[in-house]
């Protein structure tokens, strides 16, 4: 099993990333986070992930303007993967 | 299975609906004031019609409708939180409402005491807006360019309040002196601050969002809104001390901004990364080559000295630019705003276990149907087209402009009406359900 699911929402228009990304996130695997492209911040997203025990952190894609990872509360094996990504130099 | 939406950062359904919905309503009545009085009414600038038809068109289309989308898209794009938004909508809505039309009213009637009244009325609705909105956004986090630039259309919106309840002040107290040399500076301030600056600043937002564009330039963006205020300060300056030159440059400048928007939002929709085409990028293309149409007029008559009407501007900057813009934004705001609220809704019947009696809800695009939106749009097109060219030739074409933007405004109603009863159909059906 992959860690990572990859979602490019950055062609789709309101509400589509919004529905993507919290039924890509619900249909999470223990250890495993969502990564989540998007050309826009999106601003609506990020209370519905907390309201719903997700855990998230934002930061400019190399192809895409924002690249969200998330993962599910308490999960530290997906945690640490995406800390391992986000530490990592080469991106 | 979807993880649970929230309605956190969403207003209540009813909150930027009643502004929605007010606003072809005095659409509307400006056509039937239109087609009841004749192409009189254009002879000159000041006859009391036309000044109660452009009201109803500023303040109760293009004010109404601002001020709800605002209210609906400030949560969304800003993660900006009013509170009590139906209490609060309520004192900004209601007394928009009633002092748009008692303004109206007053010009049509010719009762000074209206005049007091409406002024009253339209303080209170803009001083609670500005003071709560401006306060909300000074204290956002949000570093977009999009808060600056509201915060500078609300500054304009309350300059072009103040003058106009001066000049209200003329109008219903004899004792007062009208001072009709500020009407020039009013509807500068309103057209190209506080609708120009509103329109544009959420534009940064919604063109890329909706219309899946790239991004307007960076330094187009953090230069447009300080420009098109520098400039309005310049005209101000001109016009109160008849500075011959120093209005033309100013309005030399903010041609050239609109230029520039215009020619960059045109790009940016041809340029699109899913060649989707769908009502409101119609829309706004119309409402770009309504600005386009408005420089060029305003080049034409400096550069060739051709005499035009003023109120071909005016039918360019309120019609053409400003009605169409809001127009098709309306076909985003409310099925969003539906979407939204029937999905959390559908949550709590998933709350209590409740999953086969969902609501199916639809696509955004199904909410208000795509062909009702076309139709809608062309019957706008021809509306625009005719009141251009019904400026020239009134004889000929006032009739049928003022029939077209009436039947384009009851099809916009109708239109909305429609999204809204489906709404409530949904709810009631959950309602009995939960």
């Amino acid at each position: 099993m992959s860690l990572e699911v990859l979602l490019d929402v950055s062609d789709m228009a309101p509400p589509e990333p919004l529905e993507l990304t919290l039924d890509a996130a619900e249909a999470l695997e223990p250890g495993q986070y969502l990564r989540m492209l998007h050309r826009r911040d999106p601003c609506l997203l990020y209370s519905n992930l907390e309201n719903n025990h997700f855990q998230y952190i934002q930061r400019e894609g190399a192809t895409t303007a924002v690249e969200l990872f998330i993962w599910r509360e308490g999960d530290t094996e997906a945690k640490t993967a995406v800390n391992s990504i986000i530490n990592s130099p080469d991106l | 299975m979807r993880a649970d939406l929230s309605l956190q950062q969403a207003p209540p359904f009813s909150v930027p609906a009643r502004f929605l919905v007010s606003a072809p309503l005095f659409g509307i009545l400006a056509a039937l004031i239109l087609l009841w009085n004749g192409p009189e009414i254009i002879s000159h600038r000041w006859t009391p019609e036309i000044l109660a038809v452009t009201h109803f068109l500023t303040l109760g289309f293009l004010a109404m409708s601002m001020l709800g989308a605002m209210l609906q898209l400030l949560p969304v794009l800003m993660g900006m939180i009013i509170p009590r938004p139906i209490f609060f909508s309520s004192l900004v809505h209601t007394p928009l409402f009633l002092g748009s039309l008692i303004l109206g009213m007053a010009w049509l009637l010719q009762v000074d005491k209206l005049f007091i009244i409406a002024a009253a009325l339209l303080s209170l609705s803009f001083t609670v807006f500005i003071v709560v909105v401006a306060e909300r956004l000074l204290r956002s986090a949000n570093r977009h360019v999009t808060r600056s630039m509201m915060l500078l259309a609300l500054l304009a919106l309350f300059i072009t309040a103040a003058l106009g309840i001066t000049l209200s002040m003329g109008y219903g107290w004899q004792s007062f002196p009208l001072a009709r040399q500020l009407t020039d500076l009013h509807l500068s301030w309103g057209l190209f601050g506080w609708v120009l600056l509103l329109i544009i600043s959420v534009a940064y937002q919604v063109i890329p969002m909706f219309q899946i564009t790239d991004e307007y330039p960076v330094l187009h963006q953090r230069l447009m809104g300080w420009t098109v205020f520098v400039a309005m300060l310049n005209l101000s300056m001109a016009y109160l001390w008849q500075l011959e030159n120093l209005k033309t440059i100013s309005i030399a400048l903010l041609a050239v901004c609109l230029m520039v928007f215009a020619l960059a939002t045109l790009w940016l929709l041809h340029k699109r990364r899913r060649q989707l085409v769908d009502t409101t990028m119609r829309f706004w293309q119309l409402a770009m080559v309504s600005l386009l149409l408005l420089t060029s007029c305003w080049l034409l008559t400096h550069l060739i000295n051709i005499e035009l009407s003023i109120f071909l501007y005016g039918v360019l900057m309120i019609n053409g630019f400003a009605m169409t813009t809001i127009n098709g934004m309306m076909y985003k705001i409310i099925p969003f705003i539906i979407w939204l609220h029937l999905s959390v809704h559908n949550k709590n019947l998933r709350n209590k276990d409740k999953r086969d009696s969902q609501v199916k809800v639809p696509h955004m695009r199904k909410i208000i149907p795509e062909a009702a939106g076309l139709w809608q749009f062309r019957f706008h097109l021809v509306s625009v087209i005719l009141l251009i060219v019904a400026t020239q030739w009134p004889f000929w074409f006032f009739y049928p402009a003022a029939l077209a933007l009436a039947a384009s405004q009851t099809f916009l109603l109708f239109n909305l009406l429609k999204a809204v009863r489906f709404y409530n159909t949904r709810l009631n059906e959950l309602s009995t359900i939960i």
